[in-house]
């Protein structure tokens, strides 16, 4: 566990005493020696209580090794939102910044602490290719606290098999789609730069992902072997190894690197599995995918148990018309005073077998097209009115007299949080702007006391004067997986956020920074041609 | 078979009494499946005139599937390919518009429609439909001139119009 005790000027969080950092003037004191939450020094109220797994402060020392421990610590909080989809979007950041780590949610990645740090950005690079982008294996939603960390050293077996971390826990049943967010930081030297990569695995374990070029597995284990750790950077604690044995050129790793980065930058190629890092690329997809399947927008096929709730009557004189005929619409045949008919929601009747056959394949009333479900509703989103077709004018079909059932919440299957009111909202978005503000230097006073480890619920929260501001999470407030697959407001909308939100927190540590705004490639980029860079550098030195 | 049924009785009502200028035939007597109509450009449009041939391809799983229906008859259209398949835009017969309420009475009316008021925010063909907003007179021009070179005459069914009169012919 992470015990900052030893170092200097920094009081230490885990002794049981509440440590409070002012982020004003970055003094600190126990929480038990002023009452005030508000700094001794210069009176400033964004203040935080610190948590050792947590710490704002910007600790030189803070190694991987640390912030693993303790990002793993954390997770084996018992009290901590059970709903991955949730609380791994705040857990990403935490305000130390560690250089050049990911920030992972599964606690089997192995190694952290290893010596060898430069070895463990190029394994996780791997992994993440592999793992994450290629959406090669299930994912492990639910992470396992009591999986061993792994420790460095096994590199052969991690060569031969390539997916270089076993598995571990089984995949959670039950959902039919799981996410899992990636999230990079990067540190001091290369600025601030967050992003998360989220793909959802439909991949069958052991299925090759399709959209990678072949030979890649071998192509990168290639690289793997050849690599070397990147080169030490400014501000890396002493201690870090020395460079391993060179391989007999740079060559592979070369040629090899310059193929991913090619096959990752390229936009028309810009495909891995089930990612997409291009518009450009989204959009060929969505036209493959419509292509493949025209009929894919139309209305998705009634559930059995929907079809068979459906009410069944006999006709009576009210549902024949003036005339005192009536046909059911699919076949057009004519009824009969009698006859049994199964009635939808929305009132319109047919004959059994033939409205069965119907939705059988979509679930939709073959007049109105309104849902026979309330859950399942369509892309004939208004449910809500009945237009008389031109051919219901020949028919002699009753016209919905009542009140149609199909109106129900969209998203029934989740459980209902307890939803903010509009002004309370309002003043969380204030505080979180008021935030930003005092941590870029202006003085803004703001009762701002921010822990990002304040219970996920609101409802547990007693009443305080002092509101807490925890990170924003998007998918808070959305029912689950409509973040994740509508078009604008996407992966790409959160990991934005989360960017803004890391570069206001960084640059207020202290730290370098530079407005990286490029996201993923710049990243890779940055790290990958600085590592093949300095290999080159040092085969020369030894050639010589 | 439902399906043969409903297909039937929706040829009868369309044969005894059919849709404003049109005539509808079985392509072949044995298979209600495919309908050839032809339909008269209607009068007051650029296409009045014209004899226009149109397949109707009911699927197997008619009324549970949208009947498919193409222009033999080439046509300077926004809505329909300028080509010898003569696809045609028609948001009743899309998948996720088709309801086995519609029947084929109604689509073919549709179709007419169509021709009397062409959809340029929906089209096919982007090229004439924003001739269609932008140059009406050129558009018309055009269209006439399709008319003239291929609408004119008996209407044929099976040989590709392309075929018989290519585009490039004067």
């Amino acid at each position: 566990m992470a015990s900052f005790s030893s170092r200097d000027r920094h009081l230490d969080a885990s002794s049981g005493r509440e440590v409070v950092f002012c982020y004003q003037c970055r003094h600190e004191w126990y929480r038990d020696q002023h009452a005030d939450l508000a700094c001794p020094l210069c009176d400033n109220q964004a203040v935080e209580i610190v948590d050792p797994s947590n710490d704002p402060r910007d600790l030189p020392e803070n190694s991987p090794s640390t912030a693993f421990s303790s990002a793993f610590s954390r997770r084996r909080r018992p009290d901590v939102d059970s709903d991955h989809e949730d609380d791994d979007i705040g857990d990403h950041f935490r305000p130390g910044s560690f250089p050049g780590t990911f920030g992972r949610q599964r606690p089997d990645r192995g190694a952290p602490g290893g010596p060898d740090g430069g070895d463990v950005i190029l394994r996780r690079f791997a992994d993440l290719l592999m793992n994450d982008l290629g959406g090669a294996r299930p994912p492990r939603a639910q992470p396992d606290p009591f999986f061993p960390f792994r420790t460095g050293g096994n590199r052969d077996e991690d060569h031969d098999h390539f997916g270089m971390f076993p598995p571990s826990g089984p995949r959670p049943s039950g959902s039919p789609a799981t996410y899992r967010h990636t999230t990079f930081r990067s540190g001091p030297v290369t600025g601030t730069a967050t992003f998360t990569f989220v793909s959802s695995s439909n991949v069958p374990e052991g299925a090759a992902p399709p959209g990678f070029p072949p030979g890649f597995p071998t192509l990168f284990s290639q690289i793997m072997s050849n690599a070397t750790p990147p080169p030490e950077r400014d501000g890396r604690p002493a201690g870090s190894p020395g460079p391993r044995p060179m391989p007999p050129d740079g060559l592979n790793f070369a040629s090899g690197l310059h193929e991913i980065l090619a096959s990752l930058l390229n936009p028309q190629a810009a495909v891995h599995g089930d990612a997409v890092y291009t518009q450009e690329a989204l959009d060929r997809i969505i036209t493959s995918l419509m292509e493949a399947n025209p009929s894919s927008n139309a209305a998705p096929p009634a559930s059995q148990t929907a079809i068979d709730r459906l009410e069944k009557k006999k006709i009576d004189d009210a549902m024949l018309g003036p005339e005192g005929k009536a046909e059911c619409t699919i076949c057009i045949d004519e009824l009969k005073k009698g006859d049994e008919v199964t009635s939808l929601p929305c009132t319109h009747w047919f004959h059994g077998e033939c409205v069965i056959l119907w939705l059988k394949e979509h679930n939709t009333c073959p007049i109105c097209r309104a849902p026979i479900e309330g859950g399942q509703s369509s892309s004939s989103g208004s449910g809500g009115t009945q237009q008389p077709s031109a051919s219901q004018s020949s028919t002699s079909q009753p016209q919905a007299p009542r009140q149609p059932e199909y109106r129900r919440p969209l998203f029934t299957s989740r459980p209902e949080r307890p939803s903010r009111n509009p002004q309370e909202n309002a003043e969380r978005l204030a505080a979180l702007r008021n935030l930003g503000n005092s941590l870029s230097g202006s003085a803004t006073h703001s009762p701002v006391r921010r822990n990002s480890l304040s219970p996920s619920s609101t409802r547990d929260q007693a009443p305080t004067p002092i509101r807490r501001v925890r990170s924003p999470s998007p998918s808070r407030d959305r029912p689950v997986g409509d973040s994740q697959y509508d078009g604008g407001d996407g992966p790409g909308e959160g990991s934005r956020t989360q960017a803004r939100d890391n570069r206001n927190r960084s640059s207020q540590g202290g730290q370098s920074g530079r407005d990286n705004h490029g996201g993923a490639f710049n990243w890779i980029r940055e790290h990958l041609t600085r590592s093949y860079n300095s290999q080159s550098d040092r085969d020369r030195d030894r050639r010589r | 078979m439902a399906s043969q049924k409903r297909i039937a009785k929706e040829l009868g009502d369309c044969t005894t009494s059919p849709p404003t200028g049109m005539s509808i035939a079985l392509a072949n007597d044995s298979d209600v499946h495919k309908w050839h109509v032809t339909l008269d450009g209607p009068p007051d449009s650029v296409y009045a005139g014209g004899k226009f041939g149109i397949i109707v391809t009911l699927p197997a799983e008619y009324p549970f599937k949208a009947p498919v229906v193409t222009f033999a008859t080439r046509i300077y259209h926004p809505n329909i390919t300028n080509d010898n398949l003569g696809n045609i835009c028609l948001g009743l017969l899309k998948p996720e518009n088709w309801k086995p309420a519609s029947r084929l009475l109604s689509v073919l009316e549709a179709v007419r429609a169509l021709l009397i008021e062409p959809q340029p925010d929906d089209p096919l063909e982007g090229r004439i439909a924003d001739e269609y907003r932008r140059e009406r007179k050129e558009f018309e021009k055009n269209a006439k001139s399709y008319v003239t070179r291929y609408a004119k005459g008996p209407v044929k069914f099976d040989a590709p119009p392309a075929a018989a009169a290519p585009a490039n012919a004067p």
